[in-house]
């Protein structure tokens, strides 16, 4: 017995070793490695790195001094200063403050754009247009304002009230829009639209001349004025940044493409179902489906924090982020800010610093998965804003029933849209989050 | 490869780990350190127990299947603790599964403890038929 | 190349025979025994032949030598020969047991059966028989004290006696087997007293006969050519005097100047002779035979015992026609004689391995039980064998018995007037066991407490695993052969 005893032992050791290597070598993951490596490619696609700047060389600021502007800037105001006038002075003077950029050029347009130093358009923005021009065309303005500066960034503060020669031209209005800026849009330029409104103490000049050519003493309702930021998407988006920032009430955008926002299922917040993350490392990206016996739901963090406030609002989120994967019935149940998520109950409690990358929650929720695995594409569509078609009308001439509105708005913003070819279908971002069945 | 082996072992005793969200952190980190470390420890308790103790000090009084014994509970009781504060620096939740988790690492410590002792005494000198002889 | 095929040498199974005559003669074997025991080395020989011849079957030395003898015997024989050296490596063989082929004439023992002699002297030599001329000169030279004595308690210091009947001893069956089994480069060596009854008689007889040219013995010529030693002993004891006892110990210097005398002219064939002597000791208590003459060991046995040794230590070169006498003397007259006391030569043969042979007996009775734990105890399954496998029982007897044993055998020689007592017997600690050789360890230093139970039981685990021995109880010896060597050695380094 002694003697046999060891050898029996030597051969127990051997086949535990044996086991061991054979264990190793037959476990799943392998299988899961290659799954990750493929899907954490996908994000990649919707990103546009963006040339990174951070100054810009040459800014142009065109103010249209029209006779229509006057109301606007009026001399003789009986009390105060107008809304446009508190808004564009402090405008004016960040622009010439600004070390971001390099060089400032001041233009008044008129039948076409007079350069001016800054010292006499803020006297005209101040103390009101004392002389005002004959107008000339907005499709125009704009060919001679792009074709100047195509490197930098020019600004145009115009109320866009669009009044062809020829009447009927209106009707083309889209077109001609289209035309200017396709070429802005061949210099790979880009335009960020800002809107307000203001009080106007002055005579309107109605872009319907059916009924009266003008409306004096206008208007008992505020008027819309414009802010076209056109130039380089990075520069404009560094513009708007630095210098914009929430001046104005509404704005558009168009020619922009947005890097895809970071974003990642959080597996630690409010989970419900048999779930779990299944990427290696950093963000999850792809999840694991065990069981749908009951729904699961998860808590999916992204980063709006690089778009234009416009896109990351709650109701355009709400109106225009679509979560979509095939074989499922995936909906969103709900959209948190990031302010209100960390007041949840189940994440309050919880360490909150995994969210901080994160300005909103998108919680999903799906009962079924058809199919072994699926693509949750979360989109966010670059619609129109509303207040586009809100604050466009048909009929000027009766501004003072019509209230703070411009005449064929949406007919410009066709033209805008047209020339960058975004519209219904364009997406802001598509970001997709991977599911699978656990094997 | 060692992810995998440590998920075998675990799950031969524990099902998948609960909450299901908790899994890849189970699978991918916990498993696999807290597995590590708990072959390390029983290691290390095995070469004190038997080579330290039994082999290179000079007084060698400190063999019988007892003290064998002390070391094999004071190994589980180290990967049991180990287990439960890995996954605390995890932040993973105290729930039910963790706790089965630590305890079935415990009786993995006292395996490996074990397997370790019989695979290595015989080189020991003071100790090498401990805790018994076959 | 070729020549190398034929140089091999076959050695020869060279044998030494010790007649060991008497009371003395037993408990000089006894001695030998002991030293044999503990592995000190008996050169030129591969067998010891220890032959007691004492009529008296009751002494008490001759019988606790003989058990002694027996037990040495049995765990030598499962030990085997072939160890270089050791505990117990020399064989000693009874008579009948240095040759397979025995007939069952000779009994297989270490005692010379005188047969039939429980009768009187008297009747012995058919003294009713004898003529009335030869009944005169009978008469003249015994007592009727002689006459009337019964032979199966000896001679009791009577030589006048035991010569007559040993000098019958040749024509007997032993002496004829030895003989026949005698072959050339033998040795015999006598140990007798010269003031007993037995030995001084049967020492010359012996002597006489064996060595006659004329011998009818078969390989008488061997015989006569074999290198032969012989001590003799010279008083070291007294005897308590009582009145009507057939020994007084006044007449041993008599009897002794009487006898060497005799010896001077007379001894013929000796190559060497010891004496040894030393002045009489406490009164032995006065048993003239029997189960009662059982006599404490004396360092004048043990230096006898070790006179054996030296004879075996020189060659047949050595020796030249004339007979060489010894003597022995102690560096110092000490009366507690330890190692420091002894010569160097006397201190090589015996000192390492008493020492050894004595760890070894402490630790098998004060720590090895201790040990349970350990793995040399649980691989050689100790708690099975110990007390129960008949070989370790022998052990344990051999180290332990009240009778035969070592450690009694040591107490012994300490409790006389002149003592041998190199060591501290009533203490466990290995380091204080060496009186004059203690070891000295440092407090602050764990990792050397010298000879400790740790150090030893270390040494044995350490061992065991290198060892590769299947037999348990040689493992068992071997293992201590090694830890007690590497612990004299390394710590104890010389005494």
């Amino acid at each position: 017995m002694a003697n046999t005893t060891p050898y029996v032992f030597r051969k127990l050791t051997a086949v535990f070793l044996l086991l061991l290597v054979f264990t190793f070598s037959c476990s799943p993951d392998k299988k899961q490695k290659e799954n990750t490596s493929r899907t954490t490619a996908s994000p990649e696609k919707n990103k546009v790195a963006p040339v990174a700047t951070n100054n810009i060389n040459q800014v142009n600021v065109y103010l249209e001094v029209s006779g229509s502007m006057k109301g606007f800037m009026p001399t003789n105001k009986a009390n105060g200063i107008t809304g446009f006038q508190k808004i564009i002075d402090p405008f004016l003077a960040t622009i010439q403050q600004s070390n971001t950029i390099q060089r400032k050029s001041y233009f008044e347009v008129r039948e076409k754009p007079y350069a001016i130093d800054y010292e006499k358009l803020a006297q005209t923005v101040r103390y009101g247009i004392q002389q005002s021009a004959s107008s000339t065309t907005i499709p125009a303005i704009l060919d001679s304002v792009i074709s100047k500066n195509p490197d930098g960034v020019n600004i145009l503060i115009s109320d866009f009230i669009y009044s062809p020669e020829n009447g009927r031209a209106v009707s083309f209005v889209g077109t001609d829009i289209y035309r200017v800026l396709s070429k802005a849009r061949q210099q790979g330029q880009a335009i960020s639209v800002f809107a307000s409104t203001s009080d106007f103490d002055g005579t309107f000049y109605p872009a319907i001349k059916t009924g009266r050519r003008t409306v004096e003493k206008c208007c008992e309702t505020p008027v819309p004025y414009y802010v076209w930021v056109i130039g380089k998407p990075e520069m404009v988006s560094l513009f708007n940044r630095e210098v914009v920032r929430n001046a104005f009430a509404e704005e558009a955008h168009a020619g922009f493409s947005f890097e895809a926002p970071a974003y990642s299922v959080l597996d630690k917040y409010l989970p419900v179902g048999s779930w779990y993350c299944a990427s290696r490392s950093g963000n999850c990206q792809e999840v694991a489906i065990s069981d749908l016996g009951s729904p699961a739901e998860m808590v999916v963090g992204i980063n709006l924090g690089n778009l234009p406030a416009a896109f990351a609002s709650e109701t355009y989120l709400k109106q225009n982020l679509k979560v979509e994967a095939p074989n499922t019935d995936i909906k969103v149940t709900n959209i948190y800010p990031a302010a209100q998520f960390r007041t949840l109950k189940g994440v309050a409690e919880k360490n909150t610093d995994p969210l901080k990358p994160y300005t909103h929650f998108v919680r999903i929720k799906l009962t079924k998965l058809n199919a072994p695995q699926t693509e949750v594409h979360f989109t966010l569509a670059n619609q129109r804003p509303a207040w586009v078609q809100q604050w466009t009308t048909t009929d000027d001439s009766q501004i003072n029933q019509e209230g703070a509105k411009t005449f064929n708005l949406s007919g410009i913003m066709d033209g805008v849209e047209r020339a960058f070819g975004t519209g219904a279908n364009a997406n802001i971002f598509d970001v997709v989050v991977t599911l699978r069945k656990e094997k | 490869m060692l992810p995998g082996f440590f998920k075998f072992i675990y799950e031969l005793f524990l099902s998948s780990p609960q909450p299901p969200q908790t899994r890849p952190i189970f699978w991918n980190e916990i498993f696999p350190t807290v597995g590590l470390v708990n072959i390390a420890l029983s290691l290390l308790f095995m070469a004190i127990f038997y080579y330290l103790i039994n082999h290179i000090l000079p007084i060698a009084f400190f063999k019988k299947a007892g003290h064998w014994a002390i070391f094999l509970f004071l190994n589980a009781a180290l990967n049991f603790w180990f287990a439960l504060q890995y996954c605390d620096g995890k932040e993973v939740e105290q729930n039910s599964y963790v706790w089965s988790f630590c305890t079935v690492n415990a009786i993995y410590a006292a395996i490996f403890y074990i397997l370790f002792s019989f695979l290595f005494r015989r080189w020991s000198r003071g100790a090498s038929t401990t805790p018994f002889k076959f | 190349m070729v020549f190398g095929l034929w140089t091999i040498v076959l050695k020869t199974m060279s044998k030494l025979f010790i007649f060991g005559i008497g009371g003395t003669g037993s408990r000089v074997i006894r001695s030998l025994t002991m030293l044999l025991a503990a592995g000190a080395e008996i050169k030129n020989c591969d067998k010891v032949v220890p032959i007691i011849i004492d009529p008296d079957a009751q002494n008490g030395d001759m019988n606790r030598t003989v058990e002694l003898l027996k037990v040495y015997r049995r765990i030598h024989k499962h030990l085997g020969s072939n160890r270089s050296d050791g505990f117990f490596k020399t064989d000693i063989s009874t008579l009948s047991g240095i040759a397979n082929d025995t007939d069952g004439v000779v009994q297989d023992t270490f005692v010379f059966d005188f047969g039939g002699i429980n009768q009187r002297f008297r009747d012995y030599i058919h003294y009713n028989n004898l003529s009335p001329g030869t009944k005169s000169v009978v008469d003249l030279l015994f007592t009727e004290d002689n006459l009337e004595s019964p032979l199966t308690i000896g001679f009791r210091g009577s030589p006048n006696i035991g010569s007559v009947v040993l000098n019958k001893l040749v024509d007997s069956a032993e002496i004829q087997y030895f003989a026949k089994n005698f072959q050339k480069g033998d040795r015999i060596f006598f140990v007798s007293s010269i003031f007993g009854g037995t030995g001084a008689a049967g020492f010359p007889l012996l002597l006489k006969n064996l060595k006659n040219s004329n011998s009818p013995l078969a390989n008488a010529g061997y015989i006569q050519d074999a290198l032969t030693g012989a001590i003799t002993v010279l008083p070291y004891f007294a005897l308590q005097a009582e009145d009507g006892s057939v020994i007084d110990s006044n007449t041993f210097i008599t009897k002794t100047r009487a006898a060497l005398s005799y010896y001077e002219q007379h001894l013929n064939g000796l190559e060497a002779l010891y004496y040894i002597a030393d002045t009489p000791d406490a009164p032995y208590q006065n048993q003239p035979g029997g189960s009662g003459q059982q006599n404490k060991a004396h360092i004048i046995e043990l230096l006898s015992a070790m006179a054996v040794l030296d004879f075996m230590d020189y060659g047949q070169p050595d020796f030249g026609s004339e007979t060489i006498y010894h003597e022995y003397g102690l560096s110092e007259d000490a009366s507690e004689v330890q190692f420091g006391h002894l010569s160097p030569e006397s201190k090589d043969k015996i000192a390492e391995s008493l020492s050894r042979f004595l760890y070894f007996a402490k630790y098998f009775n004060s720590y090895l039980r201790e040990d349970t734990d350990s793995p040399y105890y649980k691989n050689l399954e100790l708690n099975n064998l110990l007390g129960r496998e008949p070989l370790f029982k022998d052990l344990d007897k051999l180290i332990n018995s009240n009778d035969f044993g070592f450690l009694n055998w040591l107490k012994e020689l300490g409790n006389n007037r002149r003592s041998f007592a190199p060591f501290n017997l009533d203490t466990d600690d290995f380091n204080r066991l060496i009186r004059g050789k203690e070891i000295v360890t440092k407090a602050w230093n764990p990792f050397d407490k010298g000879i400790s139970h740790g150090f030893f039981r270390n040494e044995l685990d350490a061992t065991e695993k290198k060892l590769n021995e299947p037999d348990r109880f040689r493992k068992f010896v071997s293992l201590f052969e090694e830890v007690t060597q590497k612990a004299f050695n390394e710590k104890v380094k010389a005494v």
